[in-house]
Protein backbone atom coordinates (compact mmCIF):
# COMPACT_ATOMS: atom_id res chain seq x y z
CA UNK A 1 0.00 0.00 0.00
CA UNK A 2 1.26 3.66 -0.90
CA UNK A 3 1.55 5.32 2.32
CA UNK A 4 1.15 8.73 0.59
CA UNK A 5 -2.29 7.26 -0.29
CA UNK A 6 -2.97 6.71 3.20
CA UNK A 7 -6.75 7.62 4.26
CA UNK A 8 -7.46 9.72 7.97
CA UNK A 9 -8.65 7.24 8.94
CA UNK A 10 -6.00 4.30 8.50
CA UNK A 11 -3.85 2.90 11.84
CA UNK A 12 -2.31 5.51 13.56
CA UNK A 13 1.09 3.76 12.70
CA UNK A 14 0.84 4.39 8.92
CA UNK A 15 -0.64 8.04 9.62
CA UNK A 16 2.60 8.62 11.23
CA UNK A 17 5.11 7.05 8.63
CA UNK A 18 2.94 9.48 6.19
CA UNK A 19 3.72 12.35 8.43
CA UNK A 20 7.39 11.68 8.77
CA UNK A 21 7.67 11.88 5.12
CA UNK A 22 5.46 15.43 4.73
CA UNK A 23 8.13 16.86 7.31
CA UNK A 24 11.38 15.21 5.59
CA UNK A 25 9.61 16.97 2.37
CA UNK A 26 9.14 20.31 4.17
CA UNK A 27 12.80 19.87 5.35
CA UNK A 28 14.33 19.58 1.83
CA UNK A 29 15.61 16.18 2.98
CA UNK A 30 15.15 13.12 0.27
CA UNK A 31 12.43 11.21 0.80
CA UNK A 32 13.84 8.24 2.65
CA UNK A 33 16.35 9.60 4.20
CA UNK A 34 14.68 10.30 7.44
CA UNK A 35 13.13 6.66 8.28
CA UNK A 36 16.86 5.19 7.53
CA UNK A 37 18.45 7.73 9.70
CA UNK A 38 15.88 7.05 12.74
CA UNK A 39 16.52 3.15 11.91
CA UNK A 40 20.03 3.20 12.41
CA UNK A 41 19.65 5.64 15.66
CA UNK A 42 17.55 3.54 16.80
CA UNK A 43 19.66 0.33 16.43
CA UNK A 44 23.13 2.61 17.57
CA UNK A 45 21.10 3.41 20.76
CA UNK A 46 20.50 -0.51 21.19
CA UNK A 47 23.94 -1.54 20.75
CA UNK A 48 25.03 1.17 23.49
CA UNK A 49 22.83 -0.29 26.01
CA UNK A 50 24.06 -3.35 25.14
CA UNK A 51 27.44 -2.69 25.06
CA UNK A 52 26.99 -0.53 28.22
CA UNK A 53 25.39 -3.46 29.90
CA UNK A 54 27.98 -5.76 28.95
CA UNK A 55 30.89 -3.44 30.35
CA UNK A 56 28.68 -3.04 33.72
CA UNK A 57 28.32 -6.61 34.13
CA UNK A 58 31.92 -7.72 33.12
CA UNK A 59 33.46 -5.05 35.08
CA UNK A 60 31.78 -5.77 38.24
CA UNK A 61 32.21 -8.98 38.43
CA UNK A 62 35.81 -8.72 37.25
CA UNK A 63 36.14 -5.97 40.49
CA UNK A 64 35.48 -9.25 42.70
CA UNK A 65 38.57 -10.99 41.31
CA UNK A 66 41.83 -11.02 43.31
CA UNK A 67 45.73 -9.70 41.82
CA UNK A 68 48.31 -12.60 41.25
CA UNK A 69 45.72 -14.61 40.11
CA UNK A 70 44.80 -16.66 37.15
CA UNK A 71 40.81 -15.65 37.10
CA UNK A 72 41.85 -12.00 37.14
CA UNK A 73 44.72 -12.76 34.29
CA UNK A 74 42.10 -14.35 32.04
CA UNK A 75 39.69 -11.40 32.54
CA UNK A 76 42.14 -9.12 31.67
CA UNK A 77 43.47 -11.08 28.89
CA UNK A 78 39.94 -11.97 27.35
CA UNK A 79 39.04 -7.96 26.23
CA UNK A 80 42.83 -7.31 25.18
CA UNK A 81 42.95 -10.41 22.89
CA UNK A 82 39.23 -9.50 21.56
CA UNK A 83 40.11 -5.82 20.79
CA UNK A 84 43.73 -6.88 19.43
CA UNK A 85 41.86 -8.87 16.70
CA UNK A 86 39.19 -7.00 16.28
CA UNK A 87 41.82 -4.24 15.51
CA UNK A 88 44.13 -5.82 13.07
CA UNK A 89 41.20 -6.76 11.38
CA UNK A 90 40.42 -4.26 10.18
CA UNK A 91 41.20 -2.79 6.56
CA UNK A 92 44.72 -2.84 6.90
CA UNK A 93 47.02 0.21 7.10
CA UNK A 94 44.61 3.42 7.28
CA UNK A 95 46.41 5.68 5.54
CA UNK A 96 43.80 7.32 3.48
CA UNK A 97 42.23 10.23 4.42
CA UNK A 98 38.90 11.80 3.73
CA UNK A 99 37.79 14.64 1.39
CA UNK A 100 37.01 16.68 4.54
CA UNK A 101 39.74 15.99 6.66
CA UNK A 102 42.87 18.52 6.81
CA UNK A 103 46.54 16.99 6.83
CA UNK A 104 47.87 17.16 10.84
CA UNK A 105 50.33 19.80 10.80
CA UNK A 106 53.53 19.51 14.09
CA UNK A 107 51.58 22.96 15.55
CA UNK A 108 48.22 21.29 15.90
CA UNK A 109 49.76 18.33 17.76
CA UNK A 110 52.24 20.67 20.03
CA UNK A 111 50.19 21.59 22.37
CA UNK A 112 49.14 18.13 23.00
CA UNK A 113 52.57 16.68 23.05
CA UNK A 114 53.83 19.39 25.63
CA UNK A 115 50.91 17.94 28.21
CA UNK A 116 51.46 14.45 27.78
CA UNK A 117 55.27 15.21 28.19
CA UNK A 118 54.64 16.97 31.23
CA UNK A 119 52.34 14.27 32.62
CA UNK A 120 54.98 11.39 31.68
CA UNK A 121 58.20 13.48 32.68
CA UNK A 122 56.20 14.40 36.32
CA UNK A 123 55.14 10.58 36.51
CA UNK A 124 58.84 9.46 36.12
CA UNK A 125 59.76 12.26 39.11
CA UNK A 126 57.27 10.64 41.30
CA UNK A 127 58.11 6.87 40.69
CA UNK A 128 61.78 7.73 40.72
CA UNK A 129 61.37 9.34 44.52
CA UNK A 130 60.16 8.17 47.46
CA UNK A 131 58.38 7.55 50.20
CA UNK A 132 55.16 6.74 48.21
CA UNK A 133 53.29 8.74 49.90
CA UNK A 134 54.57 12.10 49.33
CA UNK A 135 54.98 10.96 46.34
CA UNK A 136 52.21 9.41 44.73
CA UNK A 137 52.39 8.14 41.02
CA UNK A 138 48.55 7.64 39.05
CA UNK A 139 49.15 4.05 39.89
CA UNK A 140 49.39 4.38 43.37
CA UNK A 141 46.59 7.35 43.60
CA UNK A 142 44.30 4.47 40.53
CA UNK A 143 45.17 1.80 43.77
CA UNK A 144 43.77 4.39 46.35
CA UNK A 145 40.60 4.73 44.20
CA UNK A 146 40.63 0.84 43.78
CA UNK A 147 40.14 0.26 47.20
CA UNK A 148 36.36 -0.65 47.39
CA UNK A 149 34.35 -2.60 44.83
CA UNK A 150 32.51 -0.21 43.19
CA UNK A 151 36.01 1.96 42.42
CA UNK A 152 37.40 -1.27 41.03
CA UNK A 153 34.70 -2.12 38.89
CA UNK A 154 34.41 1.89 37.64
CA UNK A 155 38.12 1.81 37.02
CA UNK A 156 37.99 -1.45 34.87
CA UNK A 157 34.66 -0.66 33.09
CA UNK A 158 36.86 2.91 31.96
CA UNK A 159 39.89 0.67 31.12
CA UNK A 160 37.36 -0.96 29.34
CA UNK A 161 35.74 2.31 27.76
CA UNK A 162 39.17 3.47 26.67
CA UNK A 163 39.99 0.21 24.98
CA UNK A 164 36.62 0.77 22.75
CA UNK A 165 37.31 4.44 22.28
CA UNK A 166 40.89 4.17 21.26
CA UNK A 167 40.39 0.96 19.15
CA UNK A 168 37.29 0.24 17.94
CA UNK A 169 35.44 3.35 17.98
CA UNK A 170 35.76 4.38 14.29
CA UNK A 171 35.21 0.73 13.36
CA UNK A 172 31.95 0.91 14.46
CA UNK A 173 31.51 4.32 13.76
CA UNK B 1 52.57 22.87 51.65
CA UNK B 2 53.69 19.04 51.79
CA UNK B 3 55.28 17.75 48.78
CA UNK B 4 52.41 15.28 48.77
CA UNK B 5 50.13 18.22 48.25
CA UNK B 6 51.82 19.65 45.65
CA UNK B 7 52.54 16.38 43.94
CA UNK B 8 48.47 16.41 43.56
CA UNK B 9 48.23 19.96 42.95
CA UNK B 10 50.37 19.25 39.64
CA UNK B 11 48.86 16.39 38.90
CA UNK B 12 45.56 18.50 39.06
CA UNK B 13 46.53 20.83 36.82
CA UNK B 14 47.90 18.73 34.13
CA UNK B 15 44.38 17.75 34.27
CA UNK B 16 42.79 20.92 33.49
CA UNK B 17 45.39 21.42 30.87
CA UNK B 18 44.24 18.20 29.00
CA UNK B 19 40.78 19.40 29.31
CA UNK B 20 41.00 23.00 28.49
CA UNK B 21 43.30 21.94 25.42
CA UNK B 22 40.05 19.57 24.44
CA UNK B 23 37.25 22.27 24.90
CA UNK B 24 39.75 24.70 22.72
CA UNK B 25 40.64 22.07 20.33
CA UNK B 26 36.13 22.03 19.86
CA UNK B 27 35.84 25.60 20.33
CA UNK B 28 38.13 26.65 17.80
CA UNK B 29 37.92 22.98 15.23
CA UNK B 30 41.35 22.45 15.96
CA UNK B 31 42.68 18.45 16.25
CA UNK B 32 41.01 16.91 19.64
CA UNK B 33 42.54 14.40 21.12
CA UNK B 34 40.07 12.00 19.62
CA UNK B 35 41.59 12.94 16.49
CA UNK B 36 45.00 13.36 17.10
CA UNK B 37 44.66 9.60 18.47
CA UNK B 38 42.89 8.60 15.16
CA UNK B 39 45.42 9.82 12.47
CA UNK B 40 48.35 8.59 14.51
CA UNK B 41 46.80 5.09 14.65
CA UNK B 42 46.77 5.50 10.87
CA UNK B 43 50.30 3.77 10.86
CA UNK B 44 50.19 0.05 12.07
CA UNK B 45 53.52 0.45 14.32
CA UNK B 46 52.01 3.15 16.41
CA UNK B 47 48.56 1.17 16.79
CA UNK B 48 50.50 -1.80 17.92
CA UNK B 49 52.42 0.56 20.35
CA UNK B 50 48.61 1.95 21.40
CA UNK B 51 47.37 -1.42 21.79
CA UNK B 52 50.25 -3.49 23.80
CA UNK B 53 50.22 0.34 26.30
CA UNK B 54 46.46 -0.32 26.68
CA UNK B 55 46.72 -4.36 27.36
CA UNK B 56 49.08 -3.38 29.67
CA UNK B 57 47.80 -0.61 31.66
CA UNK B 58 44.48 -3.56 32.17
CA UNK B 59 47.55 -6.28 33.52
CA UNK B 60 49.49 -3.65 35.57
CA UNK B 61 46.34 -2.10 37.16
CA UNK B 62 44.38 -5.05 37.83
CA UNK B 63 46.41 -8.39 37.52
CA UNK B 64 49.42 -7.23 38.88
CA UNK B 65 47.83 -4.42 40.74
CA UNK B 66 47.91 -3.38 44.45
CA UNK B 67 46.42 -6.80 45.81
CA UNK B 68 43.91 -4.26 48.01
CA UNK B 69 41.43 -7.27 48.62
CA UNK B 70 44.13 -9.58 49.83
CA UNK B 71 45.18 -6.83 52.73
Amino acid sequence: MDPERVSPAAPPGMRSRSSKRERADQAGAPQDCLPVRSGALRRNQLVVVLVGALIGTYSWFSADLRPFTIPIGAVVAIPSIVVASLTWSQSGSRTTMTADEKPLRRLDAAPWAVVFGLLTAFEVAAYLSSPRRDHPTLSSMADALMNTHPGRAAVFAFWLLLGWALFLRRASA
Amino acid sequence: MTARDATFAAYALIGVALVTLQALAWRRGSVTLGQLSDRLMRRRSVRLLFLLGWAWLGWHLFARGSATFLR
